[in-house]
Parts: structure tokens; C-alpha cells; sequence
């Protein structure tokens, strides 16, 4: 398990002894899905949802949430009504 | 060596829903103030779960019929993992494994481009990072957009040259506007491509390395990005050099493709169902009340006209584009079934109607109140079929008809443009016009059709238009 990868993928900043203490974890995780990989599925449709629930749609109406301000304020940064983050691009 | 080019598309067209794809926000366009339509849902808060809205679902469905796809009646979806700021949640929702249409066609000039898949998923918000032309510090992001409903719409690699990926797109186009599911306007957005291309020698299966080219912001730009990376990859390979399976960007300005920097993007989206959203099962019926509430769409259209009118496919290319156009023409076929009228008519939409269309900006939507009334295109048709009016005198008859609201039967006995078919009088003038022009005429009989302008002229003149020049002839040959 390259813990490297993961953890850039997830944009987690790791240190050397969480690398090290996650790793392990990791092969853990990943033996035990390995065991799972074992059990025969053959015939066996695949389940995408365990609620048992489907659909679960919504009209197309407009609701105003109104209360747009606190989100705004939750903004790690703000600049106007945008969210500030770091340069993206050159 | 001769190679040829392998080409597929990967459409993003915007739905037109009132509401985003996941929660209530109004969609509201570009100019909107930022952040004016957010809520706890399209901006990631905790514990906010997201909603499918039913009209995105269905309109997903239209295109796939209209793309000749099969409905997957069930379908799930599933989250596409990646970190960018304009993405809050960390992952964008899309479907994956089962996307809700799949294995459809295009037809373009006799060839069929298979679709892959048509899928729904929610768009990203919009990021700033310069303001006019002052480049900012820091990147500014808007999340109105966040959360509006998109249908991706992949094709097989199944296009050869940059042409046909021109015309895959514009059937594309018409086909979703059509149908009323979005108004693809690229500038806005609303339609977005990227291609995918590699060149083979040709005769060969196995497909080059390809090459991924985004930032295509117009049918041109697709087309001459296309023509560009087929040439830079064909000299590269007659080079010996290899191609880079990599993203590039198309630079309208300066006519070329360049390498994307790629440090951003990890192409690693660890795709698994979406454990807030349960999967879509839609049942059989209402998949097919919407094929049939899409009624015929123009490739139908167009194989009937030809079938029954006997007309050219090019001459009815444009009332089968937009169906406010095809319902113009469809008020005509209310008024007449006869075939020489039908052609009449259409050739007076291709030319002076669209030509009014265009030149006072009429919208597509307001064909039905803004564009000539057409009755007044038919009576004008039926006149030409009768050949009661000259080809001119038709156009001039149209152009009083606009100005004067006045109806083509009245205006052409008023304005005496109304062709005279009786041949006793013509040949009246035909024979005082001979006997005026002996020499003409002479030179008419040894074989010369161009001496005839004198006479034809004559008889003109005498029946102020009126005369028939075809019947002028028939009869001079007779004389
Ligand atoms: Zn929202």
C-alpha cells in the first residue's frame, strides 16, 4: 500500500510515524479485503445500496435557502462574496 | 506511409432544469451576483445530503432516446474523487459502472458514430483568477454553478477526420436542442468538448497512443485543434519521435495545441457508489412515455420528406435543424400536399424567409410571431406552381407581402405581376415581335437559342412582364 499516494490523493499531510502507524492499518484493511476477494460471488448481483431505498427524487422547484451569509462566513477565506483559496493556476 | 486519424468526443451539455441536480438552488447565469444561489447541499456543508431532481432524470432519458440508446432502467450513482477548489465536497457525483443510457448511435452522412454511454452528474463551480485583465493573487471561487445538472455524452472512437467530428457535433446539437433539454451554447458554457485523438497507419487496427486535447470553446476551434495535433502527431511519427499520451490545451490565438501541466490532476478518481444517494430504478413505463412524448426527431423527419415530397435532403436540411423552423414549414403542409408547391415553398424558407429570419435577428423561439406569415409562403408557392408569377415576380410579391401584411393572391393582380398563360395573346406579341426581328429570329432558327433576347424582350415589354418566357419559347420553336 503506497501510503504516500493515499495520502496525497486525500490531501492529508502526514507525518514519518502516522506514515508508519497508518501503513500498517492499511495492510490490514487491505488483507481483509483480500480475504473477501476469496468468497465465491458468482451468481451474485452486486449490491449498490444496503437502505433499500430507490429513486428518492425531487420536483424541480426552486427552494431559496436564504441564508447564504453564513456560508459565505464559513469560508476558510473570503474575498467579496467569493471563496479565497490559493493560486490554482499560473 | 499514409496514416489516418482515430477521433472520439466527450460531450458536457448543460440541462436546462430550473433547480441544480442535488438540491433547490435556482440555476442562475454567469452574471449573477457570486454565491448568490448556494445552500448547505451544493456547497458541502456537513451532513447535507443531496436530492436527484426528477426533471434532470428525465430529461437524461430524452437524450438517450434520442441518441438511440438503451435505457438502463437501473442505474447508480457513484462518486468521482478528486481535490480542486471549486469542487467542496471533494468529489463530484456522476455514474460510473451503470450510467442511465448506453450503447447508442448518431447517423452523419451515411455513417453511424456509436455512443458509448450518456450519464448524468453535477458540474463544479467556477473559478476567478483574474478579474478583467488583472491577474489576481489568489483564486476566487463562485459555486453558483456548483451542483447544475450535466449529461456527458461519450462517443467511440468511431470519427476519422476533423470533419466528421464537425458534423457529429452539429447533429449532436441539434438533436439536444431539439428535444428541449438545453440550449448548448458553447460560449455560455452550456456545451462543452473535448477530444480525444491518435493517428494509425492506415490499414491498420491497433490505435496509436492518444492524446486528450480540452479548452475547445467552438465547433471551429474543434475542428482546427483537431487538424493541428493530427499533423503534429503525423510529423512526430514520420520523425521517429513517440507521442506522449498526455492532456493538451487548444490555443485559439496562436492556432496550437500545448502540453497541460498536469501537477494537479491526479487521474485517479477511486470511483465507488454513492453511499448517500440510492440507486435510480425507473420503471419501464415511464421510459417509454417519454420516447413517445419526444415525438419524431429530424433524422426521422427528414427521411419522411424525402420519401413523400421527393425533395433533395440538402434542401430540407434547414426546416428539419430546429423544430420552430420545422413547425413553420409543418403550417405550410397544413395549407397543401402538392408536391410542386411543397418544393416552391421550401425554396422560398431557404432563401427569403431565412434570409428576413437573419437579417431581423429573429430568435429561434419567435419564428411563429416574428417571421413572414406562412400563408403568404404558400400563396406565393401555389402562384410559382401555377406559373402564374415569374420567379421574380415571386421574390418582389414577397417582399410587398412583409411590407404591406398584404396577402400574395391580392398583391399580384394589384401590383400586376400576375403572369399571363393565355396564349393567343402571347403569341400575339410573339409574331408582332418575329416580323420585328427577322434577323433575330433567323439566327434563333439556325440553331443560335441566345438570339433571341430581342424578341423575348419585345413580348415582354408588350405584356409588361406578364408573359410566360416559357411559353414564349414553346411557342417562337413552333413558329
Ligand atoms: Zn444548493
Amino acid at each position: 500500500m503506497d501510503i504516500e499516494k493515499v495520502s496525497k490523493l486525500a490531501r492529508l499531510e502526514l507525518s514519518e510515524e502516522e506514515k508508519e502507524k497508518f501503513s500498517k492499518q492499511f495492510e490490514n484493511i487491505m488483507k481483509w479485503i483480500d480475504e473477501l476477494n476469496e468468497t465465491n460471488t458468482d451468481g451474485i448481483e452486486p449490491i449498490f445500496s444496503i437502505t433499500g431505498m430507490e429513486n428518492n427524487l425531487r420536483n424541480d422547484r426552486e427552494e431559496f435557502f436564504g441564508n447564504r451569509e453564513r456560508i459565505i462566513k464559513n469560508f476558510p477565506n473570503r474575498e467579496y462574496d467569493f471563496a479565497k483559496v490559493k493560486k490554482v493556476i499560473e | 506511409m499514409e496514416f489516418e486519424s482515430v477521433i472520439g468526443l466527450e460531450i458536457h451539455t448543460q440541462l436546462k432544469t430550473q433547480t441544480k441536480m442535488f438540491c433547490s438552488c435556482k440555476i442562475v447565469d454567469s452574471n449573477s451576483p457570486a454565491n448568490s444561489s448556494i445552500c448547505p447541499v451544493c456547497t458541502a456543508q456537513p451532513g447535507a445530503l443531496p436530492k436527484p431532481n426528477e426533471k434532470a432524470v428525465e430529461m437524461a432519458i430524452k437524450i438517450g432516446h434520442a441518441l438511440n440508446c438503451s435505457i438502463n432502467k437501473f442505474s447508480v450513482f457513484a462518486r468521482k474523487n478528486y481535490f480542486y477548489p471549486d469542487l467542496p465536497k471533494g468529489y463530484q457525483i456522476s455514474q460510473y459502472e451503470l450510467p442511465i443510457c448506453e450503447n447508442g448511435y448518431i447517423e452523419i452522412s451515411n455513417k453511424k458514430i456509436r455512443i458509448k454511454r450518456a450519464h448524468l452528474e453535477e458540474d463544479a463551480g467556477k473559478s476567478l483568477h483574474a478579474i478583467g485583465s488583472e491577474k489576481l493573487e489568489h483564486t476566487l471561487v463562485d459555486f453558483n454553478r456548483c451542483g447544475v445538472p450535466l449529461v456527458e455524452i461519450v462517443s467511440e472512437a468511431d470519427m476519422r477526420t476533423p470533419d466528421e467530428a464537425y458534423e457529429y457535433l452539429t447533429e449532436l446539437k441539434k438533436l439536444l436542442r431539439w428535444i428541449d433539454v438545453s440550449n448548448c451554447d458553447m460560449e455560455k458554457g452550456e456545451l462543452r468538448c473535448d477530444v480525444n485523438v491518435s493517428i494509425r497507419e492506415k490499414g491498420t487496427e491497433k490505435f496509436g497512443t492518444k492524446v486528450e486535447i480540452k479548452n475547445l470553446n467552438s465547433f471551429k476551434a474543434v475542428k482546427d485543434a483537431l487538424n493541428y495535433e493530427i499533423k503534429r502527431q503525423t510529423e512526430a511519427k514520420l520523425k521517429g519521435e513517440n507521442i506522449e499520451h498526455e492532456t493538451r490545451l487548444w490555443d485559439a490565438s496562436k492556432g496550437i495545441t500545448v502540453v497541460m501541466r498536469t501537477k494537479e490532476m491526479a487521474n485517479d478518481y477511486r470511483y465507488f457508489p454513492d453511499p448517500d444517494l440510492p440507486p435510480l430504478n425507473i420503471e419501464e413505463e415511464k421510459i417509454e412515455n417519454i420516447k413517445k412524448s419526444l415525438g419524431k426527431l429530424p433524422y426521422q423527419i427528414k427521411k419522411e420528406y424525402v420519401l413523400k415530397f421527393g425533395v433533395k435532403e440538402e434542401d430540407i436540411e434547414t426546416i428539419t435543424s430546429s423544430r420552430y423552423l420545422n413547425s413553420y414549414f409543418e403550417k405550410i403542409l397544413s395549407f397543401t400536399s402538392e408536391k410542386e408547391t411543397i418544393k416552391n415553398s421550401l425554396n422560398i424558407i431557404n432563401t427569403q424567409v431565412l434570409g428576413y429570419i437573419n437579417q431581423q435577428k429573429i430568435d429561434e423561439a419567435d419564428i411563429e410571431t416574428k417571421a413572414p406569415n406562412p400563408k403568404f409562403v404558400f400563396e406565393i408557392a401555389k402562384l410559382l406552381s401555377a406559373n402564374e408569377v415569374s420567379s421574380a415576380g415571386a421574390k418582389k410579391l414577397f417582399e410587398e407581402a412583409i411590407k404591406t401584411n398584404e396577402s400574395p393572391s391580392i398583391l399580384v393582380e394589384k401590383l400586376g405581376l400576375k403572369q399571363t398563360n393565355d396564349l393567343s395573346e402571347i403569341e400575339k406579341f410573339v409574331k408582332e415581335a418575329v416580323e420585328l426581328n427577322k434577323k433575330a429570329f433567323e439566327d434563333f432558327k439556325n440553331g443560335n437559342e441566345k438570339a433571341t433576347g430581342p424578341i423575348v424582350g419585345y413580348v415582354m415589354k408588350q405584356s409588361k412582364g406578364r408573359a410566360n418566357p416559357k411559353i414564349v419559347m414553346d411557342i417562337l420553336k413552333k413558329l
